[in-house]
């Protein structure tokens, strides 16, 4: 529910959590966004057999932190800094997300605005 | 000779077995392996039964965790069952489960899975009537009954998948998931898991199974026949995670969470505490699985299953030393009597509850994060933490039962443990329930989960925790001076203590229509007027002319044969005389 917590507000500008933005990516902004880069190749991942659902862009991390548990199988407490890495990754990626999604909100607060004072 | 009995030899080859296995485990993991054995049976019509084994490493642990459990449980039943005259019957009932248990876990074939999942119903069975009398039999046939119609699902399954020509359901997940017939079979998957695991419609066979002998209680009904529908549904999850279905699964699992937390409160009886307290973990297990985490619910499994295999043993030790007694009022104050089984009793309560870095933490508090993390609405949220809650509230009030307030059964006794060789088991189940959770949370999640939550919505356990802590607290001070609360709200009380009416729905409800519509046709056919118009009325016919006419014979009366003549004779002159005057 943390989630629903958080997301509440944008159900006034019927925003839900898993809608994708569907605003231009460059809105609002004075230098230009770059898309972001997948540093894992793909190859590499289909190798490790990750999952598709991880292949996301903090798939490096996770590739390293398989790598570790390879290496130390029994002892896996020795993999902490790369699971901390991939787990550090994935919240800077949820915060990113979060941004965008608030900025989906408040661009569909202002169209609203503008329509409204048209 | 006394040495090498049965229990130590299937103790003996159980552990070895499970550490086999976790040596396995730990091969496959770390290459992330997945064996799939097969042996085709028969052939016919382009279809083909195939007996098939899988071995990847969630099967392997959970292999691992059911030969270690069982093979601490039989160490055990050594000592429980030392009185007992059958004990091979017995030993062997438990190594008849634990094999259709690992038949279950390595089948990816439905068919086979139809084995293992039969096998462990009716083993059950007659685990649970194993002391013989009335109520374990009404235990037991509403125990067979209810996963009865979990074995029929499973049977339907099997005829709906003969349209695909083999039973390996695992080649189907992935790419019959929109096909309808796999919706089909998948709702019947659902249903045959909630008898299983005894979800809310059938959820009032689990403490009634406690009929069963301790030990099969801790082996059985906490830690794997239970587990069956969970590990079912997990096999099964990437295939039902976008059904309507199974969001119905996430309310019902969890008002089972909710409701068997509330029962536990209203319970008196030490082993039935406890087996509303494997129900209540069985709801959240199965409604984490049904949001969509199916290593979460099985990461869950495994620690629930060792500690509460450890809780029944240890309430098995209480209920030996009470000389046969469960109920909780009588107990008190043990600590000071069994002092080590008492540590392995406040060790498994604590790690059910989730106090921090013991099992059921690990697991408890990830499940409750992923919860909090996810999208769902209040009422889910809300079902998931008064649950834990709950369970904070009756394991506190059951220790408050046992180990603070006074011991109430005798004015002189003598309290003692028994023996070394529960200790012993219990010990080791101990350990396991102390480093389990953070042996599995580092070696089974190879893809780690992000949680990012707001301070208080992170500290939310803690708060349901301390929060029910203290209301048993106040819960188990009730004494016999204090106000009876339950009298005054009696039928609230009443349908809270009786599961929400579950058993009347299951077995009361079920059976008492039935009965007196058939009493009412036993008296008024059977006995009454199919009896009248052919066995007992025609006897009742036919004696009577008999008597009628044996007065005539057996008398030998000669002046009723010449009376009954001479009338004759009068008739006839009269109707002549009267034939004659009319011509």
């Amino acid at each position: 529910m943390g989630q629903s917590m958080g997301s509440f507000g944008a159900r006034n500008v019927d925003l839900y959590m898993n809608d994708n933005p569907t605003f231009d990516p460059q809105t609002g902004f004075s230098f230009e966004r770059k898309p972001r880069e997948m540093k894992a190749r793909e190859e590499d991942l289909i190798s490790a057999r990750i999952p598709p659902q991880f292949r996301d862009y903090c798939a490096h991390y996770l590739l390293d932190y398989q790598v570790c548990r390879y290496k130390n199988m029994p002892m896996l407490y020795k993999c902490a800094h790369e699971k901390h890495d991939y787990l550090n990754c994935e919240h800077q990626d949820y915060v990113l997300r979060m941004k965008e999604f608030e900025r989906e909100r408040r661009l569909r607060l202002r169209e609203q605005r503008i329509v409204g004072a048209a | 000779m006394q040495k090498f009995s049965i229990c130590f030899i299937s103790f003996f080859v159980l552990f070895s077995f499970s550490m086999i296995n976790i040596f396995f485990f730990s091969y496959f993991v770390m290459n992330n392996l997945v064996y799939i054995l097969e042996w085709e049976l028969i052939s016919f019509s382009s279809m083909s039964i195939v007996m098939s084994i899988l071995l990847d490493w969630m099967s392997l642990l959970f292999m691992m965790f059911v030969s270690l459990i069982s093979s601490v449980v039989i160490f055990y039943s050594k000592s429980y069952m030392s009185s007992e005259l059958n004990l091979n019957r017995f030993i062997i009932l438990v190594l008849l489960f634990v094999f259709s248990m690992i038949l279950l876990i390595i089948s990816p074939n439905i068919i086979s899975i139809l084995l293992g999942w039969d096998g462990l119903g009716l083993v059950s069975y007659c685990l649970v009537i194993y002391y013989q009398n009335i109520k374990s039999y009404n235990a037991g046939m509403l125990t067979a009954l209810s996963n009865r119609v979990g074995d029929v699902f499973i049977l339907m399954v099997i005829s709906w998948m003969m349209n695909y020509g083999s039973w390996n359901y695992f080649f189907y997940l992935d790419f019959m998931v929109n096909d309808y017939m796999m919706m089909m079979i998948s709702v019947m998957i659902i249903m045959a898991a909630m008898t299983k695991s005894a979800q809310i419609p059938f959820s009032s066979w689990l403490p009634a199974a406690m009929a069963a002998p301790t030990p099969v209680s801790a082996l059985v009904h906490s830690s794997t026949l239970v587990t069956a529908g969970v590990y079912l549904l997990i096999r099964f999850n990437s295939l039902l995670i976008d059904m309507f279905f199974f969001k119905v699964l996430l309310l019902l699992s969890g008002l089972t969470m909710f409701m068997a937390g509330i029962s536990a409160n209203y319970e008196f009886d030490l082993k039935k505490i406890i087996a509303l307290s494997t129900l209540s973990q069985l709801g959240l297990m199965m409604s984490i699985l049904s949001m969509g985490f199916p290593d979460l619910a099985f990461f869950h499994l495994l620690t629930h299953a060792m500690f509460k295999a450890l809780l029944f043993m240890c309430a098995g030790v209480i209920i030996h030393m009470m000389n046969d007694i469960q109920d909780i009022r009588f107990m008190g104050g043990i600590s000071n009597f069994i002092p080590l089984t008492c540590l392995c009793l406040n060790v498994s309560n604590m790690a059910l509850c989730g106090i921090p870095f013991l099992a059921g933490f690990y697991s408890k508090d990830l499940i409750l994060e992923m919860v909090s993390m996810s999208n769902l609405n209040f009422f889910i949220f809300l079902l998931y933490y008064v649950s834990t809650g709950l369970t904070m509230f009756y394991s506190f009030r059951l220790t408050m039962y046992l180990m603070i307030n006074d011991f109430n059964l005798l004015s002189v006794y003598n309290l003692y443990d028994e023996d070394y060789v529960m200790l012993k088991s219990m010990f080791t189940l101990m350990m396991m329930s102390v480093l389990s959770g953070s042996m599995l949370m580092w070696s089974i999640f190879s893809y780690p989960y992000m949680i990012y939550l707001p301070l208080n919505i992170k500290l939310m356990v803690i708060y349901v925790s301390i929060l029910g802590a203290f209301l048993g607290y106040l819960m188990s001070n009730m004494n016999i001076y204090s106000m009876n609360k339950y009298l005054k709200s009696y039928n609230l009380s009443s349908f809270l203590c009786l599961m929400w009416f579950m058993p009347n729905l299951s077995t009361y409800g079920l059976n008492f229509y039935f009965l007196n519509y058939g009493q009412l046709m036993l008296k008024n056919i059977d006995m009454g007027w199919s009896e009248f118009y052919s066995g007992q009325g025609l006897v009742l016919i036919l004696k009577n002319y008999t008597v009628f006419y044996s007065f005539f014979q057996m008398n030998n009366n000669f002046k009723i044969y010449l009376f009954s003549f001479v009338l004759w004779v009068c008739f006839l002159m009269m109707f002549m005389m009267i034939y004659l005057n009319s011509l």
